[in-house]
């Protein structure tokens, strides 16, 4: 069972080696950046001196005594903007393989006016967007004062 | 038997990874000389390799002493600051979350460290049979010279260049003090705005190149068949733009109002000390480093030498040439390249030397009321040309430049004509001050 289970990933694999062999370099540089990283961390944790104070461990504010946490609230348009953000990125995304497909059509002859629906389409995915852009704005979202 | 693109990649990992490593650490000095030219200064001249004085009988007796007696005009400066920074004291404050505290640097490094895998240094090659020791090692066959020459290319550089903003919020949320607190909120906020218009100068880039493969557009650019000219001569507006959006993603000045030292001392990075500290600027350099080939790939031609000739051939070795000359080729086109890199790394840091900075007020309103819109103006202009393109009549590139350049002249028409909001440079009439509509004398005569 076992047995049979250890084949069928090892068939997948080598398999797979033909067509994914482009992310496994991916991988190893993936591999060597988290190695880097926490590497680097570590090191520096345990190398040099250590000395500990009261004063040292208070919170850094210019050398005032510090008033407070700064875990507390933030203003809410910082909220709203990544609200704004995440419909402009999602429309953003979905446009790229339009953008891939679009120009490489070939037009009235070759696959009968399927251009002018894909244009009509963007238009129409672009105008919602830019109505929710519109309404965004007057409501003062982009107003920074 | 190893496959040739995978021995390709492997080779590039371990030349561009080594490279960028130590340009990062000579960015800094070239940072520092560039500021100092730009300030009427010297700069750094000191540090020689004068650390190498531990070992001096060795290199006395090499007759090598000259090594660290010299001061080989301060080139030992990022040496001994990388020393420094991996053996002085690494402190953690004990009011911090340390868990997320010390995974903050190592957010930000690692997608820096792989942001750059797609890029295509050199154009493609035809890798021979290699045999070790009797052993067939590596099977021959074309490869991409690049880490990874997926065809998801560019989506995957604005990908994994997005992700680094998670390394720098966490590692202000970790740190717990107010300073950190509003760098961290800044630096998310404005690089969610910039990656926007950015995402849409890439868009409008695929509609030329109709691909994502970043080798492809390379290829596109540089060749007569294929387009001709490099992107920046078809759509100069969008360059400009995008390297804009490229500066505000790299938290670089005038954009760097997350590390705005007069008014927040060190922004996210405030409690952080050490080599945790040099990892966020390892990555910020990297994320320079990365976007400048982006830029190039986008519309400098990638590899390519010079614009509206080919002048390298786009496989290396295709035509008779051996395995030895097409390498050549390539070394080439990766200093062709690496040259293109730093000329934009040195405009990156004329412009943070040259500009003040932003407030963060104008930040957003360059981002949310300037680009965004003449961005969208731009992505539907160019999706008709291109239906124009595709269905009536082939538009060569010059069409496109005068499209970017009526709209810029456009928006520099209309911009100042449009209803402007409330005036932000109010004075507020603190009671005493210049500004007071009270006069001074009011208060003490009654």
């Amino acid at each position: 069972m076992v047995n049979v289970m250890m084949k069928g990933v090892i068939m997948t694999l080598a398999e797979s080696g033909s067509s994914f062999n482009h992310y496994a370099a991916l991988g190893v540089l993936l591999l060597m950046a988290v190695g880097f990283g926490v590497a680097n961390v570590t090191l520096t944790t345990f190398l040099g001196p250590s000395r500990k104070g009261e004063v040292k461990g208070t919170v850094y504010e210019s050398g005032m005594n510090p008033i407070g946490s700064a875990r507390r609230r933030f203003n809410v348009r910082f909220f709203i903007l990544a609200m704004t953000f995440l419909l402009f990125d999602v429309e953003i995304v979905f446009l790229y393989p339009w953008a891939v497909t679009f120009p490489s059509l070939g037009g009235e002859a070759v696959d009968g006016g399927l251009d002018l629906l894909f244009l009509g389409r963007m238009l129409f995915f672009v105008l919602t967007t830019i109505v929710a852009f519109v309404y965004a704005w007057r409501k003062g979202v982009f107003r920074y004062d | 038997m190893i496959p040739a693109q995978f021995f390709v990649s492997v080779c590039v990992i371990l030349v561009v990874i080594h490279a960028m490593l130590g340009a990062t650490a000579y960015l800094i000095f070239l940072e520092r000389k560039v500021a100092a030219w730009a300030q009427d200064r010297i700069g750094p001249n000191r540090v020689g390799f004068g650390m190498l004085q531990a070992i001096d009988a060795p290199l006395d007796k090499l007759g090598l002493s000259w090594l660290y007696k010299k001061r080989f005009g301060g080139f030992g400066h990022a040496l001994a600051d990388g020393i420094k920074l991996l053996l002085k004291e690494d402190y953690t404050p004990p009011h911090v979350d340390r868990m997320l505290f010390f995974l903050g640097p190592i957010l930000v490094v690692i997608p820096a460290l792989i942001g750059w895998a797609v890029v295509p240094w050199g154009g493609t090659y035809v890798v021979p049979d290699l045999h070790l020791f009797g052993h067939h090692l590596v099977d021959g066959g074309r490869a991409v010279v690049a880490v990874a020459p997926v065809n998801i290319g560019v989506v995957y550089i604005l990908a994994v260049g997005s992700v680094a903003v998670y390394g720098i919020v966490l590692g202000a949320y970790a740190s717990n003090n107010k300073y950190a607190f509003l760098g961290g909120l800044r630096a998310t906020a404005q690089m969610l705005s910039y990656e926007i218009p950015m995402g849409i100068c890439v868009l409008i880039m695929l509609l030329l190149y109709k691909s994502t493969d970043a080798g492809f557009m390379a290829n596109t650019q540089a060749s007569d068949a294929g387009f001709g000219a490099w992107g920046i001569f078809a759509h100069p507006l969008v360059a400009v733009i995008f390297f804009v959006c490229l500066l505000a993603e790299a938290n670089r000045a005038p954009f760097d109002l997350a590390e705005a030292e007069q008014e927040l001392v060190g922004g996210f990075h405030t409690e952080y000390g050490s080599m945790k500290w040099a990892l966020f600027f390892l990555g910020e350099y990297m994320h320079m480093i990365t976007g400048c080939a982006f830029f190039a790939i986008l519309f400098l031609g990638g590899w390519d030498m010079l614009p509206f000739i080919a002048d390298l051939p786009i496989v290396a070795n295709a035509e008779g040439g051996g395995a030895l000359a097409g390498l050549l080729v390539v070394l080439l086109k990766f200093g062709v390249f690496t040259g293109k890199i730093f000329f934009l790394l040195f405009v990156m840091m004329w412009v943070r030397w040259t500009l003040p900075r932003f407030r963060f007020d104008q930040l957003m309103k360059l981002a949310w009321r300037g680009m965004i819109p003449l961005m969208i103006v731009m992505l539907l202009v160019t999706g008709l040309m291109t239906a124009i393109d595709v269905r009536y009549m082939d538009l060569d590139w010059y069409w496109y430049t005068a499209a970017n350049l009526v709209i810029a002249a456009a928006a520099a028409v209309i911009g100042p004509r449009l209803p402007a909001g409330p005036p932000l440079n109010r004075r507020v009439p603190l009671a005493g001050s210049r500004y007071s509509p009270l006069p001074e004398s009011a208060g003490g005569a009654a």
